[in-house]
């Protein structure tokens, strides 16, 4: 099925996240932090309900010497995110 | 009368403006003022000749105060109760100040001259210059009594009315209630008893001096002794004479003075008229007295009790009109419009059933909750959920009411033009409209109206074939779009008038249901089920690719409602006949290694057997027996039998078709040709799975197996007896494993899987028991 179908044509960006509900979603947000999850739902706004989520949290570490990147993981059963911190939102084909 | 009772109250009077300026205030005045009375001559003559029996009434006795002395009072009652009421409404008060200060004194005049003829004991001159004060009180006299002060100055209603009560009759009581235990204790002390007593005393005359007459013997001390200090308590004695005695004196003398209940004289203002209010307000009583006198107990009674009612009217109004002015026609205004912006949402609530839906089918879902309604009759609430609406509101009777009131401008604000936006002359730019139900675009993106044209037609159908994720997830949308509307206009049936049975469809009937006739064709449509079969493509069907996601699964059973007959079989036909390929069954198969299923695998399996099963397994069980050969003939003929029967999935559906055909050729009644043709099928079916019995179970030992003894015993009655002996020494290893872990497992599992296996055993003819 192309873009071409009619029935239900693309008409704003958030249409494409349409397709995404109750989908693997890979949510990157403002201040180093990521999500994986199941879309539940989402509004004009991005603000999105994410099922069994993964928040991965990049800090580097406050010594000049160590800046490395350390990663945080956190797991949630199910988030609010509100929209005003959604960098970008992707489908993620089961893997 | 007043005149009498007041006159009582004038030692105090005098004394009062010495102690303090308020009458209304401490108590500490009263007992200040009591020393005043002493220093009168009505005072001296107490001090000296009162022997303490009022101390050594009973105290007890005073519970019984309401009774004995509020009830049967109630015609004299009945005037302090108008008293105590008017004082606390300014306007009647200033009403009775009039009326007062041209009636008083002719009355004054009349009383002070009937009172010394009388009763022998009354000392007239005394009442005199006791009157006198009492005109000032309600004239132009300086007001140094206690009870002028609150009159003059209505305006403070409430505040003052406490006051005013309090002073007389309740600093009375208090004090007499308080310091009587004192006296008890400390009788022999004349100096407190001076001080504390006489309050009382001036305060009791209208109860005590009935005594005089109607009891002399038992109290005759105190009665003398009474009646000598306290002209009041004469005059007071000269207004019963005048009044027809009644019965209801016997029970006052038991009262002493100390017994006048505080409560009772909170509630003056309510109903019981007190004799004390008197003495105390001589205006009040002005007005009625003289009536009073002349009327018969009835029309007394009758007369007070409009009295009082009146002054009970005044009162709650005077009490209303204490928030009068506190809001401005702004506000007033302000509230109006929002109770009418809600009631035009609350109007609008089932136009708008989209925007609440979640909210309205969450609370449908919990009122559902109800286990006495049966589960088929939530569809009805679900989608019709209007009439239970209506039900509530019978409810909102006031709602209602101002709804119609109301109706014009909700009318008008309804046929207020749609537009959002005004360009005004002058105006730079367009000014847009917002509101609560739709707030001002920020974004205007044109929609295009697809459901009325089909501008471009997909030139290849085919497109599935090289279906990729997205579209199919766009197909899933575009079906619940679909759905989604169809759903809308299920609920719209409700809206439209109620047929009789033997009535014509009006036209809205018409129009509604070609609409859903057009709806459930576009979500048929939308399903892409009648996309032809190509046997030859490698290419997944794009139905059973859709059904793959879960929320399409979830999605079969609200399409199913939807459906006909036909249209349903379709459903299970296509969904047969790429049982091998649908992903659960796909999937389904254990590999060699596994004894778990991916978890992603596993809920898809349980969310088909939630979702998909259940309304095909309805459609199966209900099902002719042809159908079932037909879909099982399908299924033979495409299917890898073998590889499906080693899913629970596919499992289901061999059991579906089985136990069906095997109710139907049990419950009878099915065509010969039809049972001969079942029997091929199932010997068949049979055949092809001979040898792979085993291979049906799941892997690992403490498994959910259910399903497999469910299906071995569905196919174990329908079996021959050379099929059951085929099928029992197959999976006889099976059954006495599980029969000995079942002795091994915490008794709850062992008894689940011996209960399993006795599922097939059974179908069989035997019992795990057997087995030992």
């Amino acid at each position: 099925m192309s873009d071409a179908d009619d029935t239900s044509p693309i008409q704003e960006p958030l249409d494409l996240v349409r397709l995404s509900l109750d989908e693997q979603v890979f949510v990157k947000l403002r201040g180093d932090r990521e999500l994986r999850g199941r879309l539940h739902a989402y509004d004009s706004h991005c603000n999105l309900v994410l099922g069994d989520v993964e928040e991965t949290i990049y800090v580097v570490g406050d010594d000049e010497e160590d800046d490395s990147v350390k990663t945080i993981k956190k797991q949630s059963e199910m988030l609010f995110v509100r929209g005003d911190s959604v960098v970008l939102i992707s489908p993620q084909a089961q893997s | 009368m007043s005149f009498f009772g007041f006159d009582t109250s004038l030692p105090r009077d005098r004394g009062h403006p010495a102690m303090a300026p308020g009458f209304s205030q401490a108590t500490d005045h009263f007992a200040g003022l009591s020393n005043a009375d002493d220093d009168d001559d009505d005072g001296i003559d107490f001090e000296d000749t009162y022997d303490g029996l009022g101390d050594k009434l009973d105290e007890k006795d005073d519970a019984f105060n309401d009774e004995t002395f509020g009830a049967p009072e109630e015609a004299i009652g009945k005037d302090f109760d108008f008293h105590g009421a008017t004082a606390r409404v300014a306007d009647a008060m200033e009403e009775e100040h009039e009326v007062f200060n041209r009636s008083a004194r002719n009355q004054s005049v009349a009383r002070v001259a009937a009172a010394p003829t009388q009763p022998a004991r009354v000392e007239p001159p005394t009442h005199v210059p006791v009157l006198r004060p009492d005109m000032s009180l309600w004239g132009s006299g300086p007001a140094t009594t206690p009870q002028p002060e609150p009159q003059p100055d209505p305006t403070p209603v409430v505040p003052p009315v406490g006051r005013k009560i309090l002073s007389l009759e309740e600093v009375e009581a208090q004090i007499l209630a308080n310091n009587e235990q004192k006296h008890q204790s400390s009788f022999q002390q004349p100096p407190a008893q001076a001080h504390q007593l006489p309050p009382q005393h001036q305060h009791t005359p209208p109860i005590v001096t009935p005594q005089l007459h109607q009891y002399p013997p038992p109290q005759h001390d105190l009665h003398q002794l009474q009646s000598q200090q306290f002209p009041a308590r004469i005059q007071s004695m000269l207004q019963r004479n005048q009044t027809p005695p009644q019965v209801q004196h016997r029970q006052i003398p038991e009262q002493h003075p100390g017994g006048v209940p505080l409560q009772q004289q909170r509630m003056q203002p309510v109903a019981q008229p007190l004799h004390p209010s008197r003495n105390q307000y001589g205006m009040t009583n002005h007005v009625p007295t003289p009536q009073l006198q002349k009327m018969t107990e009835a029309e007394k009674a009758r007369f007070l009790e409009e009295e009082s009612k009146r002054l009970k009217r005044n009162h709650k109004i005077a009490q209303l009109a204490r928030y009068n002015g506190l809001m401005t026609p702004a506000d007033k205004n302000f509230i109006t419009r929002i109770q009418l912006q809600h009631l035009v949402s609350i109007n609008n609530a089932e136009d708008n059933a989209n925007e609440d839906f979640y909210y309205i089918v969450h609370s449908a879902i919990r009122a559902r909750t109800n286990p006495q309604q049966p589960l088929n009759q939530f569809a009805q609430t679900y989608l019709f959920r209007q009439s239970a609406r209506g039900r509530n509101r019978q409810q909102d009777n006031h709602l209602q009411r101002m709804e119609q009131q109301v109706q014009r401008a909700v009318a008008a604000a309804k046929a207020r033009p749609k537009a959002s936006q005004l360009v005004l002359e002058g105006s730079l730019g367009k000014i847009s409209f917002s509101n609560v139900k739709t707030p001002r675009p920020m974004l205007n993106i044109k929609k295009s109206d697809t459901s009325g044209g089909e501008p471009i037609r997909r030139t290849q159908r085919s497109t599935f074939s090289s279906a990729d994720r997205k579209s199919l997830l766009r197909a899933i949308e575009n079906v619940y779009d679909a759905l989604l509307e169809l759903e809308v206009h299920e609920r719209e049936r409700a809206k439209l008038p109620i047929l009789m049975p033997d009535q014509q469809p009006q036209q809205a009937h018409v129009e509604w249901s070609t609409r859903r006739d057009q709806l459930v064709a576009k979500l048929w449509k939308e399903t892409k089920i009648m996309e032809p079969i190509d046997p030859m493509s490698t290419a997944t069907h794009p139905f059973i690719a859709i059904l793959s996601y879960s929320k399409m699964k979830r999605a079969v059973q609200r399409i199913f409602r939807h459906l006909d007959p036909e249209q349903r079989v379709t459903v299970l036909t296509m969904i047969v006949v790429h049982l091998d390929i649908l992903d659960v069954v796909k999937h389904g198969v254990y590999l060699p290694d596994e004894t778990q299923l991916p978890s992603a695998v596993r809920e898809e399996i349980e969310m088909f057997a939630a979702s998909v099963l259940p309304p095909l397994l309805g459609y199966v069980y209900e099902a002719p027996l042809s159908i079932v050969i037909g879909l099982l003939g399908i299924l033979l003929e495409r299917v890898d039998v073998v590889a499906v029967s080693k899913t629970k999935i596919g499992l289901a559906f061999l059991t579906m078709f089985s136990s069906r055909a095997e109710i139907v050729k049990q419950a009878g009644g099915a065509p010969e040709n039809e049972l001969q043709q079942w029997q091929m099928m199932y010997d068949r079916l049979f055949d092809s799975l001979q040898g792979h019995w085993m291979e049906c179970f799941p892997p690992g030992m403490f498994v959910d197996d259910v399903y497999v003894w469910q299906f071995l015993a569905s196919i174990a009655v329908g079996a021959n007896m050379p099929q059951q002996q085929a099928l029992v020494s197959a999976v006889k290893d099976r059954v006495m494993e599980n029969v000995r872990a079942s002795k091994t497992l915490p008794p709850e599992l062992g008894a689940q899987k011996s209960a399993n296996v006795n599922l097939f055993m059974r179908a069989i003819g035997l019992d795990v028991e057997l087995l030992g």
